[in-house]
């Protein structure tokens, strides 16, 4: 063991013999304040849990990231002989250079995106040697499509990668540029032919002055008449002139041949009609 | 033609008279008759069958259609469901079974339900439904018993003896009636 580390056991000795005298052992009560018997083994409870240790850091040992119960259990533990615990120090690897390599891979969808001066990629002193102007995949002249999936994914802290990539033919950025530059002036042109040929003017109407003064008030409402009750509905029948009975309505002119028949001699006759084939 | 339900004119009251002092069953036309069990008239009937004269069953089913016809006025005139539901009565008033008639065509078929069992043929009970409708028509009419149990067909009794052979072969009465038809003089 070194000499500053038994000389720091020997400072924290110290201050746990100072705390110890500082806190004295509670006095076991058997009541309560509000004169209620308790038993003295909860009071022991109590006392037992204040002296447990509490581990608190250390402030000059803090860059070691140690931490040492302080506790007069712990002081006690030490004067018997015990080995002092010992916490496990958390490590945090950091690189060495102290440099932060980052490698990125544009696939943009455009020289503009690239370019932009307050970007960090742009000011990584990387940006002349993008392969990305030179290959990145075009999006045409209208700019990146609905349909164009844009990934951005990060393997590590350290690398960052980000992705454009659609569907679309490669297009250059001259070429790009160029049907950029032509649909601008199409459009301009288009403006103004119809500038020139649907010119509207609009001007604003003069209101009508009002023909009468406009009461804002509510014309005061007339005292109701006093209407009598209505009288129940009632069933009023219509007087209809009945024909008188004067004999009959229709007249047969014509009598259906008759096929079946009427008296037993009839159908008896029929009957006795009939001979073999 | 059976749009009405038939209401039969044909009154059983008093139809018979016991006169007991005189020993003497009378009907209502005052012809005496005699109440005889079937079983003694059964033997009668076979005999009569086996010789090949029912002219005193004929005689019987005369008697009755007068009987039946005596509420009717002139039968040949009268609605034909009157005509047939007092021979049903009159009939069954003599213990003979119950009668309905079909038609098929215009072939008429008799349905005697609870005939007596007199002959293997029931040529006897032809024999007085013949008699019965004869009386009723007033000319002469004939009953061929046909192969169903029961059913006798109507028909003339120049055209009976045909239909016979026929029944006797085992043809059925749609088959019967699909064998006659109307001449055309007729």
């Amino acid at each position: 063991m070194s000499a500053g580390r038994v000389a720091k056991l020997e400072a924290l000795l110290q201050r746990i013999q100072h705390n110890r005298a500082a806190s004295p052992a509670p006095q076991a009560r058997s009541t309560n304040p509000f004169g209620v018997a308790r038993p003295a083994q909860e009071d022991l409870v109590r006392a037992r849990a204040k002296l447990a240790p509490v581990a608190r850091p250390e402030a000059d040992d803090f860059e070691s990231n140690t931490y040492v119960g302080v506790g007069p259990m712990a002081a006690q533990l030490l004067a018997a002989g015990a080995q002092k615990p010992v916490a496990p120090t958390p490590t945090i690897s950091r690189p060495d250079s102290g440099e932060l390599e980052i490698e990125h891979t544009y696939r943009g969808p455009g020289p503009s995106f690239l370019r932009t001066p307050s970007s960090p990629l742009a000011r990584d002193g990387d940006s002349g040697e993008l392969e990305s102007e030179k290959t990145y995949l075009g999006v045409g002249p209208q700019g990146a499509e609905p349909e164009a999936e844009i990934s951005i994914s990060e393997p590590s802290a350290d690398d960052v990668e980000i992705t454009f990539d659609d569907e679309g033919d490669e297009v250059s950025i001259e070429a790009e540029a160029a049907t950029s530059s032509m649909e601008a002036e199409a459009f301009a042109a288009e403006e103004a032919f119809d500038a020139e040929e649907h010119e509207e003017t609009y001007e604003a109407e003069e209101p009508e002055a009002p023909t009468a003064p406009v009461d804002l008030r509510a014309p005061a409402p007339e005292p109701e008449e006093e209407e009598e009750a209505p009288a129940p509905l009632q069933a009023r029948p219509i007087p209809l002139a009945s024909a008188p009975a004067s004999g009959p309505v229709a007249r047969a002119v014509s009598k259906p041949r008759r096929t079946e028949p009427a008296t037993f001699g009839e159908l008896l006759h029929r009957t006795l009609a009939l001979r073999p084939r | 033609m059976y749009r009405d339900k038939p209401q039969s004119a044909f009154d059983p009251g008093g139809f018979f008279e016991f006169d007991l002092a005189e020993g003497a069953v009378r009907v209502r036309g005052g012809e005496r008759v005699l109440v005889l069990s079937s079983d003694v008239v059964a033997p009668l009937v076979s005999a009569a069958v086996r010789n090949g004269d029912l002219t005193a069953v004929r005689k019987l089913g005369r008697d009755l259609g007068g009987a039946a016809g005596q509420s009717l006025g002139k039968p040949n005139e009268a609605r034909a469901e009157d005509v047939l539901s007092a021979a049903a009565d009159v009939l069954s008033l003599f213990g003979w079974g119950r009668l309905r008639i079909e038609r098929w065509g215009d072939a008429l078929v008799a349905h005697v339900d609870g005939l007596p069992a007199l002959d293997d043929d029931h040529l006897g009970v032809a024999a007085l439904l013949g008699g019965l409708f004869s009386a009723l028509a007033d000319r002469e009419v004939a009953c061929v018993p046909a192969s169903e149990g029961g059913t006798f067909l109507v028909v003339d009794p120049s055209v009976a003896q045909q239909v016979w052979k026929w029944s006797r072969n085992g043809e059925n009465v749609p088959a019967i009636v699909s064998r006659l038809h109307v001449p055309e003089e007729a």
